[in-house]
C-alpha cells in the first residue's frame, strides 16, 4: 500500500459514493406528463416557397470557429421533452443541451472546406413533433429555388 | 565542438538507457518488439476513436486531434520542465560533467539532446498510434502520413526548447524560495486557498437539484465544446495541426520552421551567460547561512527541547513536511466537492444516512493516510539515533515530542478543513459536521499512536541511513493499510449507527472512537516503556 494507491482508492470510492446515493438514496423524480405540442426554431435568415428555414453560416463558420448554435423553443414551456437531433451529413456532429434548449452544430475541416449544406432536424422522441433548419454557405447572387 | 557534444550526449544516454554492443543482433529484436507495440497501440487507438465517435457521440474530427496534440505536448512540457530543472541544475552528474574538458554551453546542449531523444521516443509510443489511427479511420492521404514523420522530428525540439527556456527563470525562483522558508510556506498557503476558491467557484456552477444522468450529459457536452474551442488557442500546436490536415500547408510549415529555429537560437544565447551561474547556485553547498545574532533560548524540559527540534526540522525542510501531509491538504477539496453533490441531490431519509456513512469512510481514509510521518518517526533518525541514545537522559521523550508534533499538525489541518467545510456548505447540518470532527480527531490520534508503535517495534534505521529514502518502507505501508481497515471498520459501524439505531448513532461512533484512542494510547505507552531502550541500529 502506498499513498498513491490510497489516493486512487479515495477517488474511486468518491465516484462510487455519488452513484450509490444517486441510485439508492434519492427520492423518485416528479416527472410531469405534459406532452410537447410544438418545437420551433425562431432564428433563421430566410425561407423558400415551401417554408423551409435557411441560415447563412458563411460569416460565422470558419476554420477558426467551427461551432454553430441553433436555439429552439418548446411549447408548452414545462412540457416533458425527449429531444433527438439528426443531420443529413456525417461530417458534422450535433450536441443537444436540453436544459438551455440549444443544439450545437460542430463542423469538421472537411465540411468547412467543401462548404457543405446541411439540414438539422430537432425532434421530440415521444410526440414526433419536429422542426428543421438548413445551414448553408450562401454565395452572393444565389436565389433559393423551390423544389418542383 | 560538435564531437564533444556527441560524446557528452552518448555518455549521458548510456547512463539512462540500454545500449547494445556494435553488431549485436539483439538490437533487431528490440526494434521489432517496439514496432509491434506501436502497431498494437495503433489498433487499440483506432477502436477507441470508433467508440468515441459512435457510442459516446463525441466528434472525432481534426479539432479533436489538435486538442490531443495540445494536451500531450502541454503535459510533455510540464514533465520536461520538472525534469530539466532537476537534470540541468541539480543533477549529481554535473560535478563530473563540469570537470571534463567541455564548455558550459556544450554540456547544456548535450543535456537538451538527451531530453530530445527521450521526448522523441515518448512521442513514438503516444502520438504515432493516435495520429496514424485517426489517419486510417478518416482515410487521409499520403501527405498527412509524410507530414506526420516530419512533425515527429520537430515536436520534441519545441517542447524541450520551451521547457529549457522556462526552466531558467523557474530555477532562479526556486533557488530564491529555497533560501526563504517563510515565503515558501506563505506561497503554499496562498496556493491552497486559491485552489479551494477556484474549486468552490467551479462546483457552485453545478445546477441543483442535481440529476446524475443530466449532469453526465452536461459534462460531456461541456467537454466536447471545450475540446473544439481549445483547439483554436493552441498557438504553435494549432498551426502544426492545421498544417498536418493540409490547411495553408506552406505558410504553416514556414511558421513551424521559423519557430523551431528561433527556439534553438534563443535557448543557446540566453543559456550561455546564465547556465553555469544557475547550476552552481543550485547546489546545496552554495547556500548562504545567515549569521546567528542571538543565542537560542535553552529549555530545561527535555520534552520541550525535543518538540522545538521537531518544529525546527519542519521549518527547515518544508518540502518534506508538505509531502508527508499532502494527502491531508486534499481533505477540504474532497469534503466540499462530494458534499456539494450529495446535498444537491434530492435525497431520501435513507440517502441522508448514506451521506453520513460515506463522509465517515472518506474522511477517515484521507486522515489516516496522512500519519506516515509517525510510522517513520524513529526510522528517519537514521544513524543519529545511536548518538541520541548515548545521551544521559530519558530519550524516550523524543517519541512523545514527535507524536505531539504530528497530533498538533494534523489537528490544525483537520480543524481548518472542517471550518472551511461548515462555511462553504451551510446546508449540511452543523451538528453532524462537528460530531464528525470529534470522531475524526479521536480516530486520527489513535491511528498516530498505532503508526508510531509500528515503527517502534520495527525501525528501519540502517536502511534509512544507507538509502536516505523511505519510499519502500514497510512501516509506511502498514500504517496506510491499518488506516484503510480502520476506515472500513468505522464505515461498517456507521451503517449500524445511522441506519439501525439512529438516535444513539453518534454516541456509539464517538464512544467507539474514544475507546480505540484510549486502547492505542495504553498499548503505545506500554510498548514504549518495554522496547524503546532495546532499539538498535
Amino acid at each position: 500500500m502506498t499513498k498513491k494507491i490510497l489516493f486512487v482508492l479515495v477517488l474511486v470510492f468518491s465516484v462510487f459514493s455519488i452513484i450509490l446515493i444517486a441510485v439508492w438514496g434519492t427520492l423518485p423524480e416528479n416527472s410531469n406528463n405534459i406532452q410537447v405540442e410544438t418545437i420551433v426554431i425562431n432564428e433563421y435568415d430566410e425561407t423558400n416557397d415551401n417554408g423551409d428555414k435557411f441560415i447563412n453560416v458563411t460569416d460565422i463558420i470558419s476554420k477558426e470557429n467551427n461551432i454553430f448554435t441553433i436555439n429552439y423553443v418548446i411549447g408548452p414551456e414545462n412540457a416533458n421533452a425527449d429531444i433527438v437531433v439528426s443531420t443529413t451529413d456525417k461530417d458534422v456532429n450535433l450536441q443537444v443541451d436540453q436544459l438551455d434548449n440549444k443544439v450545437y452544430v460542430i463542423y469538421s475541416f472537411n465540411a468547412i472546406d467543401q462548404m457543405k449544406t446541411i439540414t438539422v432536424q430537432i425532434k421530440d422522441k415521444d410526440t414526433q413533433n419536429f422542426d428543421e433548419v438548413t445551414l448553408w454557405f450562401k454565395t452572393p447572387g444565389v436565389i433559393i429555388v423551390p423544389e418542383i | 565542438m560538435l564531437e564533444r557534444i556527441r560524446i557528452l550526449t552518448l555518455l549521458q544516454l548510456s547512463n539512462k538507457s540500454r545500449l547494445y554492443v556494435k553488431g549485436s543482433k539483439r538490437i533487431y529484436s528490440h526494434i521489432a518488439i517496439r514496432f509491434a507495440i506501436i502497431v498494437a497501440l495503433t489498433v487499440v487507438v483506432s477502436l477507441l476513436l470508433h467508440v468515441l465517435k459512435n457510442i459516446l457521440y463525441i466528434p472525432v474530427n481534426e479539432f479533436l486531434m489538435i486538442f490531443i496534440l495540445i494536451l500531450t505536448q502541454g503535459l510533455s512540457i510540464a514533465v520536461s520542465i520538472i525534469g530539466l530543472v532537476s537534470d540541468l541544475y541539480n543533477s549529481k552528474d554535473n560535478q563530473i560533467l563540469f570537470s571534463l574538458a567541455a564548455k558550459n554551453d556544450e554540456i547544456f546542449i548535450s543535456k537538451l539532446l538527451v531530453y530530445y531523444v527521450n521526448e522523441f521516443i515518448r512521442n513514438l509510443f503516444l502520438l504515432v498510434p493516435i495520429f496514424v489511427g485517426f489517419g486510417i479511420i478518416s482515410n487521409l492521404g499520403i501527405l498527412y502520413f509524410l507530414s506526420l514523420i516530419f512533425i515527429l522530428v520537430f515536436l520534441p525540439i519545441i517542447s524541450v526548447g520551451i521547457s529549457a527556456f522556462i526552466s531558467m527563470p523557474l530555477t532562479s525562483l526556486i533557488n530564491y524560495i529555497k533560501r526563504h522558508n517563510l515565503l515558501s510556506a506563505i506561497l503554499t498557503f496562498i496556493f491552497v486557498i486559491t485552489l479551494f476558491y477556484l474549486t468552490y467557484a467551479i462546483v457552485s456552477q453545478i445546477p441543483t437539484p442535481i440529476r446524475i444522468v443530466q449532469l453526465y450529459n452536461r459534462f460531456t457536452l461541456a467537454l466536447t465544446l471545450a475540446i473544439q474551442k481549445i483547439a483554436q488557442f493552441g498557438t504553435i500546436y494549432t498551426i502544426i495541426g492545421k498544417m498536418l490536415f493540409g490547411f495553408s500547408y506552406l505558410l504553416n510549415l514556414l511558421i513551424l520552421v521559423v519557430t523551431v529555429v528561433a527556439l534553438i537560437v534563443i535557448n543557446y544565447f540566453v543559456s550561455k551567460p546564465v547556465y553555469f551561474k544557475l547550476m552552481s547556485f543550485s547546489q546545496e553547498n552554495t547556500i548562504n547561512k545567515s549569521i546567528v545574532k542571538s543565542k537560542p533560548l535553552e529549555s530545561k524540559n527535555l520534552f520541550i527541547t525535543f518538540l522545538k527540534k521537531e518544529f525546527t526540522i519542519a521549518r527547515r525542510s518544508l518540502n518534506e513536511l508538505l509531502s508527508n501531509y499532502a494527502l491531508l491538504l486534499t481533505l477540504p477539496f474532497f469534503m466540499y466537492i462530494l458534499n456539494y453533490i450529495y446535498m444537491g441531490m434530492n435525497r431520501s431519509t435513507f440517502g441522508n444516512s448514506v451521506v453520513l456513512i460515506l463522509n465517515v469512510i472518506i474522511t477517515l481514509l484521507i486522515v489516516t493516510g496522512s500519519n506516515t510521518a509517525s510510522a517513520t518517526a524513529i526510522t528517519t533518525e537514521g544513524y543519529e539515533f545511536v548518538l541520541l541514545k548515548t545521551a544521559p537522559y530519558n530519550t524516550s521523550k523524543m517519541a512523545w515530542a514527535k507524536i505531539a508534533f504530528n497530533l498538533f499538525f494534523t489537528a490544525i489541518m483537520i480543524t481548518f478543513s472542517f471550518i472551511l467545510f461548515s462555511q462553504a456548505l451551510p446546508v449540511f447540518p452543523k451538528q453532524n459536521i462537528w460530531l464528525l470532527y470529534i470522531l475524526v480527531l479521536f480516530v486520527n490520534a489513535g491511528h498516530i499512536f498505532w503508526s508510531f508503535q509500528i515503527d517502534l517495534l520495527s525501525p528501519k534505521l540502517s536502511d534509512y541511513a544507507t538509502t536516505g529514502s523511505i519510499s519502500h518502507n514497510q512501516n509506511v505501508s502498514k500504517s496506510l493499510s491499518y488506516g484503510l481497515w480502520l476506515s472500513i471498520f468505522f464505515g461498517v459501524i456507521a451503517v449500524f449507527a445511522f441506519v439501525l439505531i439512529k438516535p444513539l448513532g453518534w454516541y456509539l461512533m464517538i464512544g467507539l472512537a474514544l475507546i480505540f484512542l484510549v486502547f492505542r494510547l495504553y498499548f503505545f505507552q506500554s510498548y514504549l516503556k518495554a522496547y524503546f531502550n532495546d532499539i538498535e541500529y
